[in-house]
């Protein structure tokens, strides 16, 4: 959980194998762009959108399926082994674990959904605004960006949640704190890029409207950048949603988050109740694993600098 | 003079957001919901003494007074007193600091050497088995939550093999610590002799350096492979082979340092790594530093101990990444230079 | 009067000052979808001391040719066929380290751009230095710093004493040519392969440039290969010239011949393609559609989509090479109309 942006290398795709791209382009001239094949090639894509379709499934409809309450305490039948009737065990207050997985994907699902389209949404917006303004608005606005900066992630998500108190809404106004940085950044650049382009300064010199080449123009071309980025923000803020509730500021027990759980858990797993803290954990690892691929997978397609 | 502009640059910035990042500190602290001086003294001393402490905390001033002795305080030294530990901040985040820096040394010098020898080994010899594997293992290493990863070491090397010792810090209980020198347990028992010891601290490192380096392997690694693919590429690489220089020698005195020069940027965002997975790591083994005592002070609602810790990060993480980009433009003998055609 | 051979070396017996001979050399590039072939039949033969040009344009397969020539071809590349003999050793025959211990002392080669041939975070001194240690580790550093700057010197950097200590962006793009250069003379090599050496440069420099090589070569008695798709430099600095198309030699003559008269129309319209001051006024002559694509070579002869002289054999049939014997020496050509043109060009 190095930072948002950690899984995404700050070059462009990395070739593997002898491919087509491995002869020389002017002796391919005639050879075009095939997306199709380049999606079919990359099975790894496949696979992480697979296990993150897979972990939303069963966090949708799991509940409904498995219907022991993730909150129901039974002490009599607390730290059993995984069984047919709980297969993933109970922990200490004889609470099925199976289902507290299945709740905790809801939760680490939909936070990391949520604090990913939020940091989008205004780390993008600020970061078109500070591109568009004028040079010392740009400046004040890059140097608050930097101040966040100058924080490790998770630091700086665990000084908003102890300000704001624990739980798992403070921990993730935290997490979308440290995503914005990122975004803005991103976001910015692209825009002074796509500013300097021949087509945007035609449309300026035509007397396009602000709003018009904000929506028109640029937002288009962001896309790709903010889709890619997107992904990686996703694995990330559930990974520090777990680290903060592992901390305990995120969740706090009995709220089923996985990183919570783990914590719970770690009494008993020295004893040898091992499933109650590895199951929530598998759990985080699919679905941010998931995740990475599948940024890496974006990042390989849609890369406008790719050379393959 | 454009090594100096160069310089003068980035020393502005890292200034400007050290300056930044303490607003935003003291601004997300101040909000805390609470009377930290009632925080500090506990909800059975009398208002005599939580208004005492108000004043000499300075609370009772203005905002930008508050922030201005915050300021001065923190660059004079005294960052506070902690009382629920009864010690001064300094004083106990001093005490604790070896140990975090021994742990935090071992995990990256690993986790650097072995991302080097796994990124050499995988696109040297183009075989696909070890290229996999090192592409695997880097997926997981940066999507494992670290402290989970810790705790698994834990459930096999300890309690299922029992070859490991277990959350019990840097040495077992019934183990003395070596003479100090440098508070590092390992290069204090090799200074004084005490081989036992020296043993004992390492194989109690072992775990803890594994957990947090982990994710640090797995960045490094795939970067460092990405760059060697992408150098090896280059033209050059074909000129030094025309030279009769062998494939090994041309990777290692030519790909690698080349290679390894945008890794340097990136290795700024490491650190952070190392400071955030401190804090969770020290907790899963009981590891006697920085984080451990980070994450007690949270649980205790210490919060100066805590305000103190946010801002050192903060700082570090700054001098450190701002150090790396001046070393960066002053190995690449292309950054600063006016004359490149 | 004309013959049909079925290649050079059976006319060109092996003398003893033959520097390097190739021999129907196929070179493919075996992916995952399909093989490409890049060369095909390649077979030409230099004699020491000689210049010989090769030219034609982009993704003809002169590059993997030059490769080829020194062993560097990295997979997917692969020579199929054929044979490379290098000062009477086969290069084929030889494994990864003795082909190490003949590049840079017996076979050179000078790339082609500039500012991406040299590492960017090692000193050019060192870069030079390199090579020189590779093949004379007994020499005393002193000494080998001192031929360093002689080397400098001779390919006319000036204060090369000073410049030995200097990184690759200090030096502008012609001296950077002029070390490269510098690095494939260092061990006095038999052979040199200078894969298109100016073409990145501006035209001032690349006279500059190839009338260093050139007077070197003649120096050290070095034989050259120039590789470019620039007829006009091919003129003043070689003796032979073959031409590359679709990955095969489709014609080779000594270079006044050449330019008197073509056996095959592409070198023909590769002749008239170069701008002269007589044309002023008129469009610039160029050979209509481009290159074809490894993928898709055509049937019969390769040229024929673009040759304005096409007959229905040539779709079908692949030409021969066919030899015409002229007072400046053979001649040869893959067309199935090179001897008619030669009688044209004569009569």
């Amino acid at each position: 959980m190095i930072g948002p942006d950690a899984t995404l290398l700050p070059e462009g795709p990395v070739p593997d194998g002898p491919t087509r791209a491995s002869v020389p382009r002017a002796a391919l001239s005639s050879w075009r762009r095939d997306h199709g094949s380049a999606l079919r090639r990359r099975p790894a894509l496949w696979i992480g959108l697979g296990l993150l379709i897979i972990a939303t499934t069963l966090a949708i409809f799991g509940p409904f399926v498995w219907q022991h309450d993730p909150n129901a305490i039974n002490i009599l039948d607390n730290l059993q082994a995984p069984s047919l009737a709980h297969p993933m065990g109970t922990d200490e207050q004889g609470r099925d674990v199976f289902a507290r997985v299945l709740s905790g994907a809801r939760i680490s699902l939909a936070v990391g959904g949520a604090v990913m389209v939020a940091g989008a949404v205004i780390g993008c917006l600020t970061g078109i605004i500070s591109a568009l303004s004028w040079g010392p608005v740009d400046f004040a606005f890059m140097r608050v960006m930097d101040s966040l900066l100058a924080f490790p992630p998770l630091i700086l998500a665990m000084a908003v949640t102890i300000a704001l108190g624990t739980g798992v809404l403070t921990a993730s106004v935290g997490i979308v704190l440290t995503t914005i940085p990122w975004y803005a950044r991103l976001v910015r650049a692209d825009v002074l890029r796509i500013r300097s382009l021949p087509f945007y300064e035609a449309s300026e010199a035509l007397g396009a409207s602000r709003r018009r080449l904000i929506l028109r123009h640029i937002t288009p071309h962001l896309s790709s950048t903010l889709l890619v980025q997107s992904a990686s923000v996703f694995g990330y803020s559930i990974l520090a949603l777990a680290a903060l509730g592992f901390v305990g500021l995120g969740a706090q027990i009995p709220t089923p988050e996985w990183g919570a759980m783990i914590t719970d858990g770690l009494q008993s797993a020295l004893t040898g109740q091992w499933w109650i803290t590895v199951f929530p954990g598998i759990g985080l690892l699919v679905v941010v694993t998931g995740a990475n691929v599948v940024a890496d997978g974006l990042r390989d397609l849609l890369d406008p600098h790719a050379d393959v | 003079m454009r090594i100096a502009s160069f310089i003068s640059a980035r020393l502005a910035g890292a200034l400007s957001a050290m300056v930044g990042a303490s607003f935003v500190a003291f601004v997300v602290l101040r909000v805390a919901p609470g009377d930290p001086a009632r925080l500090i003294l506990g909800p059975l001393a009398d208002r005599a003494a939580v208004n005492q402490l108000r004043h000499d905390l300075g609370l009772n001033g203005s905002i930008a007074g508050q922030y201005w002795h915050f300021l001065v305080n923190f660059c004079r030294g005294d960052w506070g007193y902690s009382y629920a530990q009864g010690a001064s901040v300094s004083r106990l985040i001093l005490d604790r600091l070896p140990a975090t820096i021994e742990l935090a040394l071992f995990a990256f010098v690993g986790a650097f050497l072995s991302a080097v020898l796994l990124a050499l080994l995988a696109t040297y010899h183009r075989r696909r088995g070890i290229d996999l594997l090192v592409r695997v293992l880097s997926y997981v290493g940066l999507g494992v939550p670290q402290f989970w990863l810790g705790l698994v070491g834990l459930i096999v090397f300890f309690k299922a093999a029992r070859v490991l010792p277990g959350p019990e810090g840097r040495l077992s209980a019934s183990a003395s610590p070596p003479p100090s020198h440098t508070g590092l347990y390992t290069v204090d028992a090799l200074i004084s002799g005490r081989w036992t010891t020296l043993g004992q601290a390492l194989l109690h490192l072992l775990l803890p350096a594994l957990t947090l380096g982990f994710p640090i392997f797995a960045f490094l690694v795939r970067l460092l492979r990405a760059n060697l693919l992408d150098v090896r590429r280059e033209p050059f690489v074909l000129v030094v082979r025309s030279k009769g220089i062998g494939r090994w020698a041309t990777y290692v005195r030519h790909v690698l340092p080349n290679a390894f020069l945008p890794t340097l940027t990136a290795s700024g965002l490491l650190l952070a790594q190392l400071i955030g997975g401190s804090v969770l790591v020290e907790s899963v083994f009981d590891w006697p530093g920085l984080g451990q005592l980070v994450v007690g002070s949270i649980q205790r609602q210490d919060y100066s101990v805590v305000e103190t810790f946010i801002l050192i990060s903060a700082f570090t993480y700054v001098v450190v990444t701002t150090l790396l980009d001046m070393l960066y433009g002053m190995i690449d003998p292309r950054v600063g230079s006016k004359r490149a055609t | 009067m004309s013959g049909r051979v079925s290649t050079l070396a059976q006319v060109d017996t092996v003398k003893a000052d033959t520097a390097l001979t190739v021999t129907d050399l196929c070179v493919d590039y075996e992916t995952r979808d399909a093989v490409y072939r890049a060369v095909r039949d390649v077979t030409f033969t230099l004699r020491r001391g000689q210049k010989l040009g090769i030219v034609g344009e982009s993704g003809c397969g002169k590059s993997t040719l030059a490769l080829a020539l020194l062993g560097l071809l990295e997979p997917p590349a692969r020579i199929t066929r054929g044979d490379v003999v290098l000062n009477g050793v086969s290069l084929l025959a030889l494994g990864e380290g003795e082909l190490d211990s003949i590049r840079g002392r017996d076979v050179a080669l000078i790339f082609q751009d500039p500012m991406t041939s040299l590492d960017p975070v090692k000193r050019i001194g060192d870069q030079i230095t390199e090579g020189i240690r590779r093949h004379q580790p007994e020499l005393p550093r002193a000494q080998i710093r001192r031929r360093t700057i002689e080397l400098l010197g001779e390919v006319e950097i000036p204060r090369p004493e000073r410049r030995v200590e200097d990184y690759p962006h200090q030096f502008s793009g012609g001296m950077r040519q002029r070390a490269l250069i510098a690095i494939a003379l260092a061990n006095n090599p038999s052979v040199i392969i200078a894969d298109e050496p100016t073409t990145a440069l501006d035209v001032t420099t690349q006279a500059q440039v190839l009338e260093l090589i050139h007077r070197l070569a003649s120096d050290h008695g070095a034989a050259v290969v120039l590789i470019t798709h620039n007829l006009g430099i091919v003129a003043e600095f070689c003796d032979i010239v073959h031409a590359m198309y679709a990955g095969r030699i489709v014609e080779s003559a000594p270079v006044h011949s050449l330019f008197r008269r073509q056996l095959h129309p592409y070198t023909e319209g590769l002749l008239a393609a170069i701008p002269r001051p007589e044309m002023r006024g008129n469009d610039l002559a160029s050979i209509p559609g481009a290159p074809p694509s490894l993928a898709a070579i055509p049937t019969g002869c390769p040229f024929h989509p673009r040759c304005p002289v096409r007959q229905d054999i040539c779709f079908r049939v692949v030409p021969p090479l066919e030899g015409v014997k002229s007072p400046d020496g053979l001649l040869t050509a893959e067309c199935h109309f090179a001897a008619d043109r030669y009688a044209e060009f004569s009569g």
